[in-house]
């Protein structure tokens, strides 16, 4: 019995690899010059967040260069086993990888050590490599001006803050959104919920529904799905977003929303490393080099707040403006340095939540 | 009413079924997966020979699908070990988590203070007690007090995937990494309670076999000793017994609710065994993004495919790791995701038919009512 | 009914019945198990179409084509296996599928017209209960409820009082008399003579598929019914002379033991089997025989009395010390009891055995004893169509119950306990087994033989005891005990009564 199922197996196995010995080799390698590049993403890329606007960047870097051969992995999950999805693009052929999603930084660090002539560049990580190099961009520019518009628009003077995981990246845009709501009005307050996912659309609609219950009238978020938006729209309030122009999910309470422009930095790469001048480094964009910028205003924002925040905005480009000052106050209303902004642990003052989750 | 169709079982199977009926299960897979990659644009032929590439074609790739078998193996043990028995614990995935977080600590806990040896049994047996105790939580009110097993081990799962992000992403346990301060992770292990890689044992073999360990031998070790202890003891044959119809159990004098709690015990047991030999493994630390993967709801799928026969779980398991394996690249031709996934399950949903043909035969039904059995019986 | 023909599988269920219901009649329905009573109400009742004959209805023929259409016409039937939603209440229950809900009957009407019947009939019952909380007499009356609502004229109960306390029988009667006042019908399934007598107007008493009289219950004796419905023509030859009887080996005393439903069933049994003896036990299905062997296997303890296997106090030791302790003991059920369904006749035969040697050897198992054993076992007691990796549950019953004796009687002990050994079982089989008993009687052993089949105890026991009610309410030696007695007692006629 055992034995009949064993052979049936290895016959199956026979007959399968019978089929790929007559297809033979993958084709079309005869090209020198073609520069094949990689891109994994932690989501699908239609979700119209994270992933959507690195794969916006993709499909910029496939049509402005010429003679490259852009391959694109959705849903890839983070953890050990994408080292395998590394190795399997190495194997490919693939001489330029892109991980758009920091829990691939140690499959990626593996692989990099493993392959020295593939080149790869990990988002949001810390860890680098001769052949791996980080970026990332300065949200917090365009957290700042968003705050500024939520800050204006806010009648109850509390804004609600659907956020994914208490870690340096993610304060540090609270902290800047706040700061940037206070410089318009400084009687605002603005109360983090913490999700611990950064994509589960009910998850995150039940959190922005919690704040709205709290009185809330304005959302922002660091997720990256729809979800507290929709929730904003139904309750009548309004919506700051992420990574991407919302606005047609929830038009009514749409205000404006940081968002990401990858596909220069990933022209530039490709470039560079097709010419052989790509070296190791930890880039960090913002909106000078165009990275980072704000979503089009929804038409709820009025025109005084609009021209206000774009002042704010040429003033940061310009650099006659940073975001963060050298000294801030806590939430406990004490002063203290800024710090290292990578490294950053504590809200500032105005911010209701905990910092450690 | 009358059925159009009877379905009963075959008996004895005639061995050219058993040969065949996979076998063409698997071709009409193939063949409808054909016809839905035709359908969607793709190339038939160069799909399926990427992903027999990709999980078969080159060491590493090999290597890779042994080492994605290896925790398959061992939760597809336990819901085989428990499904025979009419244990219905579908709580192989929180087992699992919960044997991650027991070895994880335990190794923590260590440190490098004990030897290279002692430490990784110790840290996967860890893990085996963890995934034990989670299954005891469900057994002993099944036991004792008749609770539905289904119920509490499905809910239990949810708790064991909460407590092990908590232990992470919530809270400054010992299990987070102090020095991750930009995301948090799992404190990564002492190397001494980590399971060495065959490449480490035998420098020649890295590069045939890369980043397989000694976990796999584990495994199958584990799946060859449940066969012995299920087919070749007295406690096994009680089990099969119990398993087949408790009446004739405990007729025979088998005590029935203690196998049931001892067979409930051994499947959670394989299910952390799987999550202990991941953190001892490949993983290294207790990582939630490495360990949520729904292994333990796979274990499932392989062991019903494997007709709950311990052995055949192993290369059921190494074929569905080869399948979930070769999913990322065929993205890499072009193939979108969504597709990958749903060739995936055209596959497994053929083949899981295809073993219940061989369990059972489809006639048309003879001309006598079918209720005369029961009212016959009743006046019996 | 005019000759009704019923086959199933070529057996002859309804052999040219012909049956008489006048109106305001409750009718009785006597008989042994598979004398045709059942598959008669059936026929009437709309579930299965005859082969034969036809029903008049007010003199009208009728073809029902589903119990539905037999409603629509007048007639039900409350079936022994109730169908009622558990879930739902008495009054959700009445209005299912009824065709004027909910049209013409509205929820208030439902409620009024459950207490306007309750309170005609006699039999209260709570509309607005769930059926879950209610007792099986009470389930009991819903169904009939929901026959009244459909105005049947004719109610076929099918052995009702089975699952029925005492004091929910003689409720049930009280009904039935009320009802059959009003005008309605009742045919009443039983085997019960003493129910016949009190409750019904007319008997009719079935054997073998066929119709074997028919008497105003008023005129019928109860031996006269016995008779008819055990059938005595066919004298079957007892075991011949008395083996030597020896010490003890299975003592039984006032055991008393709770049924499925935490009733008393067996209420304080005492019973001595010695070596060399079959004592029989006589008794309708229901009234403790279950119970009795259950408690002595150790499948069910007891709430009073003890237990002693050759000698030995075994009241409170597992199944497998009193196997050991020599209680061989073919179940009733073979199949889910006996045997391991699932598993081969191999397997099967090792399934008392299997924890000792020559079976484990060590910590693991001889596969090759399983085999040699087997195979010996299978040939010595002629058990045909096994095949390697065959499941048990294939094999036909003739088959199984050589496997299940095989196994008990190859194995050390001192009694045989058997229930209903030769039931389904064909001509050839029935005679194996039954010699087979009284070989292990001849041998030594002390047999406990409990059976319906009055044939087989009266041809194989020593001596019989005869249950009623969870106790013994008459004890015969093999000499003088005589069906027509055995009957009387098994229907619940003491000998005062009787008298």
């Amino acid at each position: 019995m055992k034995a009949t199922r064993f052979k049936a197996l290895a016959i199956l196995v026979l007959a399968l690899s019978l089929v790929a010995a007559a297809c033979g080799d993958d084709s079309g390698e005869g090209d020198t010059e073609e520069l094949k590049v990689a891109f994994v993403h932690v989501g699908p890329t239609s979700d119209k967040g994270w992933s959507w606007a690195h794969d916006q960047g993709a499909k910029y870097l496939e049509a402005n260069m010429d003679n490259v051969n852009v391959t694109t992995l959705e849903s890839i999950p983070e953890g050990a086993d994408s080292l395998r999805v590394f190795e399997d693009l190495i194997a490919d052929g693939n001489t330029l990888i892109f991980g758009t999603s920091f829990g691939y930084m140690d499959p990626m660090l593996e692989a990099a050590a493993a392959h020295p002539e593939v080149t790869f560049l990990h988002a949001t990580g810390y860890k680098t490599a001769d052949n791996m190099g980080t970026y990332f961009g300065a949200a917090e520019e365009g957290r700042y001006l968003a705050g500024m518009v939520a800050g204006s628009v806010t009648e109850t003077n509390l804004i609600g803050y659907v956020a994914a995981f208490p870690i340096p990246e993610v304060l540090r845009g609270i902290n800047a959104f706040t700061l940037g709501a206070q410089e318009v009005n400084p009687d605002v307050t603005v109360q983090v919920v913490w999700t611990s996912t950064w994509f589960d659309p009910p998850v995150e609609g039940n959190a922005a529904q919690s704040l709205l219950d709290a009185g809330a009238d304005v959302i922002s978020m660091h997720q990256d799905s729809t979800a507290p938006g929709l929730a904003a729209e139904a309750a009548g309030a309004k919506w700051a977003g992420y990574n991407t122009d919302m606005e047609e999910f929830a038009p009514d309470a749409w205000l404006t929303a940081p968002v990401w422009n990858w596909g220069p930095f990933y022209l530039k790469t490709a470039e560079a490393v097709r010419a052989g001048t790509w070296t190791t480094e930890q880039y960090y964009g913002n909106m000078a080099d165009g990275m980072v910028d704000i979503a089009p205003y929804g038409s709820s924002v009025p025109d005084d707040v609009r021209k206000l925040v774009d002042e704010r905005k040429a003033q940061i480009i310009s650099g006659e403006f940073s975001v963060f000052p050298a000294t801030v106050t806590d939430q406990d209303g004490n002063q203290r340095d800024l710090g290292d902004i990578f490294a950053m642990d504590y809200f500032v003052q105005g911010v209701v939540g905990d910092p450690a989750g | 009413m009358t059925r159009r169709f009877i379905v009963e079982p075959r008996g004895v199977a005639d061995s050219w079924v058993k040969l065949a009926v996979p076998v063409a299960s698997v071709v009409a897979a193939l063949v409808l997966g054909a016809i839905f990659l035709a359908i969607t644009g793709n190339s038939v032929i160069e799909v399926y020979a990427k992903m027999l590439k990709t999980a078969f074609g080159s060491w590493r790739g090999f290597s890779e699908t042994l080492v994605s078998a290896t925790p398959l193996i061992l939760t597809g043990l336990a819901a085989a070990v428990a499904f025979k028995m009419l244990v219905w614990n579908i709580g192989g995935e929180g087992q699992l988590l919960i044997g991650a977080v027991l070895a994880s600590g335990v190794a923590i806990m260590m440190g490098d203070n004990v030897p290279a040896v002692a430490a990784v049994v110790l840290v996967i047996s860890a893990g085996a007690v963890g995934g034990a105790l989670w299954a005891g939580i469900a057994a002993a009110p099944r036991v004792y007090l008749g609770t539905n097993e289904i119920i509490t081990t499905l809910m239990l799962n949810f708790i064991a995937i909460n407590l092990m992000n908590y232990l992470v992403f919530g809270s400054f346990s010992p299990w987070r990494d102090p020095d991750a301060t930009q995301f948090p992770q799992g404190r990564p292990i002492s190397d001494r309670a980590r399971l060495p890689e065959f490449g480490e044992l035998i420098p020649g073999l890295k590069s045939f076999l890369h980043r397989l360990d000694l976990g796999f031998v584990i495994a199958v070790v584990v799946a060859i000793l449940i066969w012995v202890v299920l087919f070749r003891t007295p406690w096994g044959f009680g089990y099969r017994v119990a398993g087949d119809s408790a009446g004739a159990a405990r007729y025979a004098g088998v005590k029935v609710s203690r196998t049931f709690f001892a067979t409930f015990l051994m499947s959670g047991a394989a299910a952390g065994l799987a999550g202990g030999i991941m953190v001892a493994g490949v993983l290294g630390k207790m990582d939630p993004r490495s360990l949520e993967l729904g292994l333990g709801f796979t274990g499932i799928i392989v062991a019903a495919l494997a007709r709950l026969n311990p052995v055949v779980v192993i290369p059921v398991a190494i074929l569905l790791g080869a399948l979930i394996n070769s999913g990322p690249a065929l993205q890499s031709i072009g193939v979108p995701s969504s597709t990958a996934v749903m060739l995936q399950g055209a596959i497994l949903i053929f083949a899981v038919a295809g073993e219940f043909l061989i369990r059972n035969r489809i006639r048309r039904p003879d001309a006598v009512p079918t209720e005369v059995s029961e009212a016959e019986g009743a006046t019996a | 009914m005019r000759g009704i023909n019923k086959s199933f599988y070529g057996v002859k269920a309804n052999d040219d019945v012909d049956f008489d219901l006048g109106v305001g009649e409750v009718h009785a329905l006597l008989g042994e198990n598979g004398a045709g009573k059942s598959t008669m109400c059936s026929v009437l009742a709309g579930l299965y179409r005859p082969d034969s004959g036809e029903i008049l209805l007010d003199g009208e023929p009728v073809a029902f084509g589903s119990p539905k259409d037999a409603l629509a016409a007048g007639v039900g039937m409350v079936y022994q296996h109730f169908r009622l939603v558990m879930n739902f209440t008495v009054a959700e229950n009445l209005a299912l599928g009824h065709p004027d809900v909910p049209t013409r009957l509205s929820e208030k009407d439902l409620v009024a017209k459950a207490h306007e019947l309750g309170d005609r009939y006699d039999f209260p019952v709570d509309p607005n209960a769930y059926v879950w909380q209610l007792s099986v007499g009470q389930q009991q009356r819903v169904e009939i409820l929901k026959l009244l609502y459909r105005e049947a004229r004719v109610l076929i109960l099918d052995e009702p009082t089975a699952v029925l306390t005492p004091q929910e029988g003689e409720a049930l009667f009280r009904t039935m008399r009320l009802m059959a006042e009003d005008g309605r019908s009742l045919i009443f399934v039983s085997h019960k003579l003493n129910e016949v007598k009190a409750v019904s107007d007319r008997v009719t008493v079935f054997r073998d598929g066929r119709v074997v009289g028919s008497a105003d219950t008023v005129d019928a004796t109860p031996k006269d019914l016995a008779r008819m419905m055990v059938g005595r023509d066919l004298d079957l030859p007892k075991r011949s002379g008395s083996a030597d009887r020896g010490a003890v080996v299975l003592s039984v005393r006032d055991l008393a033991v709770n049924d499925d439903r935490g009733l008393e069933g067996l209420r304080g049994v005492s019973i001595d089997i010695r070596q060399g003896e079959v004592v029989g036990i006589a008794g309708v299905a229901g009234n403790g025989q279950r119970e009795l062997t259950h408690a002595i296997a150790g499948l069910r303890a007891p709430t009073a009395g003890t237990v002693e296997l050759g000698g030995k106090d075994v009241t409170s030791r597992t199944v497998a010390h009193r196997i050991d302790a020599g209680l061989a003991y073919v179940p009733q059920s073979r199949l889910g009891v006996g045997l391991a369904s699932g598993l081969t006749a191999e397997e099967n035969l090792a399934l008392k055995g299997y924890r000792k040697p020559p079976y484990a050897k060590g910590r693991l198992l001889d596969q090759d004893v399983f085999k040699s054993r087997g195979d010996k076992l299978i040939d010595d007691f002629d058990v045909r169509g096994v095949r390697p990796g065959l499941p048990v549950r294939l094999l036909s019953g003739g088959n199984l119950q050589k496997v299940l004796f095989a196994r008990e009687v190859s194995q050390d002990h001192i009694v045989l306990m058997a229930r209903s050994p030769t039931r389904g079982l064909d001509v050839g089989a029935t005679e194996q087994v039954r010699n087979q008993i009284l070989a292990e009687r001849d041998a030594g052993i002390g047999v406990l033989l409990v059976s319906e089949d009055l044939d087989e105890l009266l041809s194989l026991s020593d001596r019989i005891l005869v249950f009623y009610e969870g106790k013994v309410v008459g004890e015969f030696s093999a000499e003088e005990a005589t069906p027509e007695e055995i009957g009387l007692l098994m229907a619940g006629h003491t000998e005062e009564g009787a008298a």
